[in-house]
C-alpha cells in the first residue's frame, strides 16, 4: 500500500516535471468524429543486429588469425580485409569500432550514470584477447580503418628508425588524451577526429574533409599512417601483441639469413639481426640503464606536474566548464554579449553557484587526470629509452611483435615459404 | 610471342594509366565542386535568404500588397528548389566522388602490379648500436620538447587560466524560513504580515534629520528607486535602477555600510531597450522580498533576479517586458518556498508562483484584469492562507500553493495602485476614483459596506479589528469603524501620502511625501503623538525592526534609533 | 641453432612472458567484468530532451547526415488544433491561409488540414523536414509546445560521438535505450536526465 502511494507520488512528480509549460489552449472536443493520430515512432534496427556484428567480428578475428598464422596467405587476408571494409566500414558506417570503444569503456569506469552496451564491451575486448594469443591480426584483416589505408599503399617509403621511434610516441599521447576526455565526460576525441568515418558515410563533417583527404593521400607514401602514428587502440594491441603466445613469422621454417625480406615490410616492422658482441663498453650501457631507472621517478613527478598545469585549459572542452566560464563573464559584467550556451543554462533555473561547483568538480577531475596523463607519458618515454638501452642478441630477421600488423606481405619474400608452398603442391625440392 | 605479351602488357598499362588520370581529374573536379557547394551553402543558404526576409518585412508593413505576396511565393519556391537540388547534389556527389576515387586506386594498384620488377636484392642490414643511440637521442629530445612546450604553455596561460578556474564554494542551501523568523524581520513591502503591521513597538517616536537626533546613520543609495527597504538578520536590502543599469544593494544595519552591491546582468530575454516609465514610478518601484536564504528583486524591464543573502547570484529570468505606462510596481512576496508575483500588465495579466530556489514556474494563472500597480497581500483567513489581489475590476483571492482561484468580488475600478488591507475576516480594498469596499469573507464573500471619500491613490490602508485608516494623496487621513464604515474622524495634514500607514503597537506611523513622520493613535478620536522630521522626501514605507527604523529617502537610507 | 641462448635463459624469458600474458588477460577480464556491471544488453541511442531544447537550429546543420536525422515531431495529444498556429504561421501574418507567405516552415514540411470549425490538424512531412526548429520555437512560444525535435532512429546512424550533441548549447542530448528511444512530450517517463553526459558521478 505504502509502495503504491510512493509510486503514484513519483509519477506525479514526473508528470509535473515533464509539463514545465502551461497548456495555453485546451484540447478541443471534436464533434465530427475526428480521431487523433497517435505519435509516430520509428525504431533503430533491432538489437539482434548488434549480436550479428559481434558474431561477424568474432569470425573475422578467427579467420584473420587463421589466415596469417596457419594458412600464411596474403591473398586470403586481403580478401578478408576487403570484406571487413565493406561490412564494418560501409555497411555499418564505422560505428561502433574497437578504437572508439576505448572511450565508452573509460566513461563507464568514471560515470556511474553511463551505461555501456554489451556490444561495445565485446568490440573492445575481443581484438585484444586475440592479440594476446595471435598478435595484431585485428589490424591485418578486421579493422576497417586499417583496410582503407592498406588499399592506398602505392609507393611506401621507408622511414628511419629514429623517426619511427619518435612518431611512435604520438599514439600514447592521443590515447592518454582520449581517455582523459572520455573519463571526465568532456567528449569523445577519437570519434570526433576519426579521419575515415566521412568516407564510410559518404558525408563529411565539413571541417574534417581536408584532414581526411590528407591522411589518405599521405597513406600513399607512408603506409598506414593512422595505424602507426595515431591509432590509440594500436597502443593496447601493441602491448598485447608483444606478449602474444604465438605470432606471425616471416619464414615458415628457420631463417636462413638471406635478407631477402629486409625491404618487404612497408611498416618498418622487421627487426634485423644484431652484431655478435655487445658493442662498446658493457659498463657504459649498464651505467646508462641504472641512471635511467633512477631518473624514472623524477621524470614521473615532473611529467605529472607539468601536465597538471594544463588541466584548466584542457577542462575547457567540458560543457560545464564552458558554460560556467561564460556565465561568470556575464555575471561579473566582463561581457554583455550572451551566448546560446548561457541563455540555455539560465533557462534551466540551476543556481549559478551550483554550476560553479560542478565546474570546480570537473576541473579537479581534470587536474588528477592530467597529472596521471603526464606521469603516463613520462613512463612511456622512459621505457622507450630503457628499451633502447637493453641489448638483446638477435640472429634472425623477424617481425617486431609490437609493430607487426600481421598483414602477410613478407611471406612471399622468403625462399623457405616458396619451398613450403611447393611442398604443399607435392613438389619435392630434394630431387 | 613473348614480344606480343610485352606489347599487350604495355597497352593495358597505358590504358590503366589513362583511366587513372581521367579518374583523378574527375575526382578532383567533384572535390572542387563539393567544396564550392559547401561554401556557397554557408554564405548563401537559400532557406535563409536575406531577400526573402526583406520581402516578409515589407509584407508586414503592407499586408494588402498582392504583388508582394506573389513575389514572396515565387522566391520561396525558388529557394526551396535550390535547397533541395543542393541537398541532392551533395548526397549524390558523395557517391560519385567515391566511385572516382575507387577507380583511381584500382587503376594505380593494377599499374603497380604490372610494373612490378624483380626486386633487387636488398643490402643486409643489421641493427647497430649507433643506430639505437641516435634513436635514443631523438626520443629524448622529443620528450624534452613535449615537456618544455607543456611548461611554456602553462606559464604563458597562467594568468588567464587562474581566472578561468573554479573553486568549490559553500552554497547556502535554500531553506524555507520559520514563521518565527519571518516575524522577527521585515521581509516584505508592508511588513512581515504583508498588511502594514509592525512586529516591534519599541521604536523611537522622535528624531530629527537636520540636527541628527536619533539618526544612527545615513548612507547614500547609489541608484534611485521607489521600492521600500526589506530587512533580514542585520541586513537591509533594496534595489535601484536607472535607464542603463539595475542594481541590488545590501546594507549592514549597524554601520550602514554597503555590504554588497550587484549589477543585474546576464538575464536571458532582458530587453535591449528599456520600456518607458514615468518619473514618479521609475525603473525600480517594486519592493524586494527576502526569506533568509535568498533575496528577490523585480524591475520595470520584467527582469527578475535572485541573490543569496551573501550576494551570489542564484538565478534570473525575464518575465516578459511588462506593458505598463507608468512602470511595473507590484511588490514581491515569498511564501514557503514560492515566490508570488502579481504581474498585471497590458499584454497578458497574470499571477504566478515560482520555485524560490530555482525560479522555475510552479503555477501561473492568466488574469482578465487591467494594468495594476498594487501589491498582493498574503493572509491567514482562519482556515487557509489566501493571496489577495486588488485590481481593475476584481478583488480576487488565490490559493498561494496552487494558484487556484478561491473567490472574486467585482468592486474595483480605475488605475489600482492601493493594496488591500485585512483584519478579522474582512478584506478592505480601496482606490481613488473608485470605492472603498469592505468584503466580509465567508462561503460567498460579500461587500458589507462601502465608502467613497478621501480614498488613497498610491498608499494602502491599514485595518485593525475596530478601525480602518486611510491616507490620501493630498493629505487627508480618515479613520473609519472597521465593521460599519462610519467615519470616526478625518484629519487634514499639510502634505500628501505615497507611503502607507503602519500599525506599530497602538500607534500608527505614517510618512508624508516630504519626510515628516506623523505618529498618531489608532483610536476613535484623533490624537497626534508626534511629528518627526527626516528632512528628505520619502515615498517608501519604513522598516520597523527591533529598536530601529530604516527609512529610504529620495537619496539616502536612514537608520533611526535611540542613541 | 641459437647455441648461445642457453635453454635456461630461454625458459626464464618465456616464463616471464607467459606470466605477463596471463596478467594482461586477467586485467582485460577485469576491465570487461567491471564494465559489464554497468552495461545494458541492448544498444544506447541518442535523443533530444525536448524540455531542455532551445531551438537553436544547430541540429539542422551539425548532423553528419544531410539532411539531418533530427526531425520535428508532433504530439497530437497536446495540440490545441488552433486556427492560428504559432508553429505553422509566419509571425504577424494577417491571413490564416496556406499560402507560402503565410507559412513559417522554410521547406513547406507542415501540412494543414481542416478538421472542423475552428480546428485544424497539422502534420509534419518528415521527408521535407530539415530539423531547423523554427516551428518548434513558434509552437513553444505561442502554443502548447506540442511540436518538438526528436532524432528519427530509422535515419540516425548512431555515431558513438554525436556531432550535434557535441555542439548542443543546452546539453539537451542524452543517450537512451534503443528499445525505448523517444522522449515525447506529454508522455510520462522516468527521470529524463538519468543518462546525461555531463559526467556526474
Amino acid at each position: 500500500m505504502k509502495k503504491n502511494i510512493l509510486f503514484i507520488l513519483l509519477i506525479f512528480i514526473f508528470i509535473t516535471e515533464s509539463y514545465p509549460q502551461i497548456q495555453r489552449f485546451p484540447k478541443p472536443d471534436f464533434e465530427s468524429g475526428y480521431t487523433q493520430p497517435g505519435p509516430v515512432k520509428t525504431y533503430p534496427r533491432s538489437v539482434s543486429w548488434e549480436y550479428v556484428d559481434v558474431a561477424v567480428l568474432l569470425i573475422a578475428l578467427f579467420l584473420s588469425s587463421y589466415f596469417a598464422l596457419k594458412k600464411r596467405s596474403r591473398k586470403y587476408i586481403f580478401s578478408l580485409m576487403i570484406f571487413s571494409l565493406i561490412y564494418f566500414g560501409f555497411f555499418r558506417k564505422g560505428c561502433v569500432c574497437a578504437i572508439g570503444s576505448i572511450q565508452n569503456i573509460s566513461l563507464a569506469f568514471f560515470d556511474k550514470t553511463y551505461v555501456v552496451p554489451l556490444v561495445v564491451i565485446a568490440f573492445f575486448t575481443l581484438p585484444l584477447i586475440f592479440a594476446l594469443f595471435f598478435g595484431r591480426t585485428f589490424c591485418a584483416g578486421v579493422c576497417p580503418l586499417g583496410a582503407i589505408q592498406d588499399l592506398v599503399i602505392l609507393k611506401p617509403q621507408k622511414q628511419s628508425n629514429r623517426l619511427n621511434h619518435v612518431l611512435g610516441l604520438i599514439p600514447y599521447l592521443y590515447l592518454g588524451l582520449a581517455v582523459l576526455f572520455a573519463a571526465t565526460g568532456a567528449e569523445f576525441l577519437i570519434c570526433r577526429y576519426d579521419p575515415f568515418i566521412g568516407f564510410f558515410r559518404f558525408g563529411f563533417n565539413q571541417n574534417m574533409f581536408i584532414f581526411s583527404t590528407a591522411v589518405l593521400l599521405l597513406g600513399v607514401f607512408i603506409a598506414r599512417p593512422y595505424c602507426r602514428f595515431l591509432c590509440p587502440y594500436g597502443v593496447l594491441l601493441k602491448w598485447a601483441s608483444v606478449l602474444s603466445k604465438r605470432h606471425v613469422t616471416i619464414t615458415p621454417d628457420e631463417c636462413i639469413q638471406c635478407h631477402l625480406c629486409a625491404d618487404s615490410c612497408p611498416f618498418d616492422a622487421i627487426n634485423t639481426p644484431t652484431p655478435e658482441r655487445y658493442p662498446g663498453e658493457p659498463d657504459k650501457g649498464k651505467r646508462q640503464l641504472i641512471l635511467l631507472l633512477l631518473l624514472l621517478p623524477l621524470m614521473i613527478v615532473t611529467g605529472g606536474w607539468a601536465f597538471s598545469k594544463l588541466s584548466v585549459p584542457l577542462s575547457r572542452n567540458h560543457y560545464i566548464v564552458k558554460v560556467a566560464e561564460q556565465i561568470r563573464l556575464e555575471d561579473t559584467g566582463q561581457t554583455t554579449i550572451t551566448t546560446e550556451f548561457s541563455e540555455a543554462f539560465r533557462g534551466t533555473g540551476m543556481p549559478t553557484a551550483e554550476l560553479y561547483n560542478r565546474a570546480a568538480l570537473v576541473q579537479s577531475r581534470f587536474k588528477t587526470g592530467s597529472w596521471i596523463l603526464g606521469a603516463f607519458l613520462a613512463v612511456v618515454i622512459m621505457s622507450k629509452l630503457i628499451n633502447l638501452t637493453l641489448w638483446r642478441r638477435r640472429l634472425d630477421y623477424e617481425p617486431d611483435k609490437g609493430a607487426c600488423l600481421s598483414c602477410g606481405r613478407c611471406f612471399k619474400y622468403c625462399p623457405k615459404e616458396h619451398e613450403r608452398l611447393l611442398e604443399l603442391k607435392g613438389v619435392s625440392l630434394l630431387e | 610471342m613473348n614480344n606480343d605479351k610485352v606489347n599487350n602488357k604495355l597497352a593495358v598499362y597505358n590504358m590503366l594509366k589513362r583511366t587513372a588520370v581521367l579518374a583523378a581529374i574527375f575526382s578532383l573536379l567533384v572535390c572542387v565542386f563539393f567544396i564550392l557547394n559547401y561554401f556557397q551553402l554557408k554564405s548563401n543558404d537559400p532557406l535563409n535568404s536575406p531577400a526573402l526576409t526583406k520581402l516578409y518585412a515589407d509584407l508586414d508593413t503592407n499586408p494588402n500588397d498582392d504583388v508582394l505576396r506573389q513575389q514572396i511565393r515565387s522566391l520561396d519556391l525558388l529557394a526551396r528548389k535550390a535547397y533541395f537540388t543542393k541537398q541532392w547534389q551533395i548526397n549524390f556527389g558523395g557517391y560519385i566522388l567515391f566511385a572516382g576515387i575507387v577507380v583511381l586506386f584500382v587503376c594505380l594498384k593494377l599499374m603497380s602490379e604490372l610494373k612490378q620488377k624483380t626486386p633487387e636484392l636488398p643490402q643486409p642490414v643489421t641493427d647497430t648500436w649507433e643506430n639505437r643511440l641516435l634513436s635514443q637521442k631523438w626520443v629524448m629530445f622529443s620528450g624534452i620538447i613535449v615537456l618544455s612546450v607543456t611548461v611554456a604553455l602553462a606559464l604563458l596561460t597562467q594568468k588567464e587560466m587562474s581566472a578561468a578556474s573554479f573553486e568549490r564554494q559553500q552554497v547556502k542551501k535554500y531553506k524555507v524560513p520559520d514563521e518565527k523568523d519571518i516575524l522577527k524581520n521585515w521581509p516584505y513591502f508592508r511588513g512581515p504580515y504583508t498588511i502594514g503591521y509592525a512586529a516591534y513597538s519599541n521604536v523611537p517616536q522622535t528624531w530629527d534629520g537636520e540636527s541628527g537626533v536619533n539618526i544612527l546613520w545615513k548612507t547614500p543609495v547609489p541608484k534611485p528607486g521607489f521600492n521600500s527597504p526589506v530587512f533580514w538578520d542585520n541586513k537591509i536590502f533594496l534595489s535601484g535602477a536607472d535607464e542603463n543599469t539595475e542594481e541590488v544593494y545590501c546594507f549592514d544595519d549597524n554601520s550602514g555600510q554597503i555590504i554588497w552591491q550587484r549589477q543585474v546582468t546576464g538575464i536571458p530575454g532582458s530587453p535591449s531597450e528599456r520600456p518607458d516609465v514615468t518619473e514618479d514610478t521609475g525603473y525600480a518601484a517594486p519592493t524586494m522580498a527576502v526569506d533568509g536564504s535568498y533575496v528577490y528583486a523585480v524591475f520595470a524591464t520584467g527582469n527578475l533576479v535572485c541573490f543569496d543573502v551573501g550576494g551570489n547570484k542564484i538565478w534570473g529570468k525575464n518575465l516578459g517586458v511588462p506593458d505598463n505606462h507608468y512602470g511595473h510596481s507590484s511588490s514581491l512576496i515569498v511564501d514557503r518556498g514560492l515566490l508570488l508575483i502579481q504581474y498585471d500588465h497590458g499584454n497578458g495579466a497574470s499571477v504566478m508562483g515560482l520555485d524560490a530556489a530555482t525560479g522555475k514556474t510552479v503555477w501561473q494563472v492568466q488574469r482578465d484584469m487591467g494594468i495594476t500597480w498594487s501589491s498582493p497581500i498574503l493572509v491567514n483567513t482562519g482556515k487557509r492562507m489566501e493571496l489577495i489581489l486588488s485590481a481593475n475590476p476584481f478583488v480576487v483571492s488565490y490559493d498561494p500553493k496552487t494558484g487556484n482561484e478561491l473567490w472574486r468580488v467585482d468592486c474595483m475600478g480605475g488605475e489600482v495602485a492601493s493594496s488591500p488591507a485585512y483584519a478579522d475576516g474582512i478584506v478592505y480594498a480601496a482606490n481613488e476614483n473608485a470605492i472603498l469596499a469592505a468584503i466580509q469573507l465567508g462561503d460567498t464573500p460579500e461587500i458589507i459596506w462601502e465608502h467613497e471619500d478621501d480614498l488613497p491613490d498610491a498608499s494602502s490602508p491599514v485595518a485593525t479589528k475596530e478601525y480602518l485608516i486611510l491616507s490620501s494623496g493630498y493629505g487627508a487621513v480618515t479613520c473609519l469603524d472597521a465593521k460599519t464604515g462610519s467615519v470616526y474622524w478625518l484629519h487634514d495634514f499639510d502634505n500628501g501620502f505615497y507611503s502607507s500607514p503602519i500599525l506599530v503597537g497602538e500607534n500608527v506611523y505614517l510618512m508624508d511625501l516630504y519626510g515628516n513622520m506623523q505618529i498618531f493613535k489608532a483610536d476613535k478620536t484623533f490624537s497626534l503623538v508626534n511629528t518627526a522630521q527626516l528632512g528628505e522626501d520619502v515615498s517608501t514605507i519604513p522598516v520597523f525592526a527591533d529598536k530601529k527604523i530604516f527609512i529610504r529617502g529620495s537619496d539616502n537610507l536612514y537608520c533611526i534609533g535611540e542613541k | 641453432m641459437p647455441e648461445d641462448k642457453s635453454p635456461k635463459y630461454h625458459d626464464r624469458r618465456s616464463f616471464i612472458k607467459n606470466g605477463l600474458n596471463t596478467t594482461a588477460a586477467l586485467a582485460l577480464g577485469g576491465i570487461a567484468g567491471f564494465t559489464i556491471t554497468r552495461s545494458t544488453k541492448g544498444d544506447m541511442v541518442w535523443q533530444i530532451d525536448p524540455d531542455k531544447c532551445i531551438q537553436c537550429e544547430k541540429c539542422a546543420i551539425n548532423c553528419v547526415l544531410y539532411p539531418s536525422a533530427v526531425k520535428c515531431v508532433h504530439a497530437y495529444a497536446m495540440c490545441g488544433y488552433c486556427k492560428l498556429c504559432g508553429g505553422y504561421h509566419q509571425p504577424g501574418t494577417k491571413r490564416l491561409d496556406t499560402a507560402a507567405e503565410s507559412q513559417l516552415c522554410p521547406t513547406n514540411a507542415i501540412k494543414r488540414t481542416f478538421v472542423e470549425n475552428p480546428y485544424f490538424e497539422y502534420t509534419i512531412d518528415e521527408k521535407l523536414c530539415i530539423g531547423c526548429a523554427k516551428c518548434v520555437k513558434g509552437c513553444g512560444s505561442f502554443g502548447n509546445g506540442s511540436l518538438f525535435l526528436q532524432v528519427r532512429h530509422d535515419i540516425c546512424v548512431n555515431c558513438n560521438e554525436c556531432n550535434i550533441a557535441l555542439n548542443c548549447p543546452a546539453d539537451a542530448w542524452v543517450r537512451v535505450p534503443a528499445d525505448n528511444p523517444y522522449l515525447f512530450r506529454g508522455e510520462v517517463r522516468e527521470s529524463p536526465t538519468a543518462t546525461s553526459e555531463s559526467g556526474d558521478v
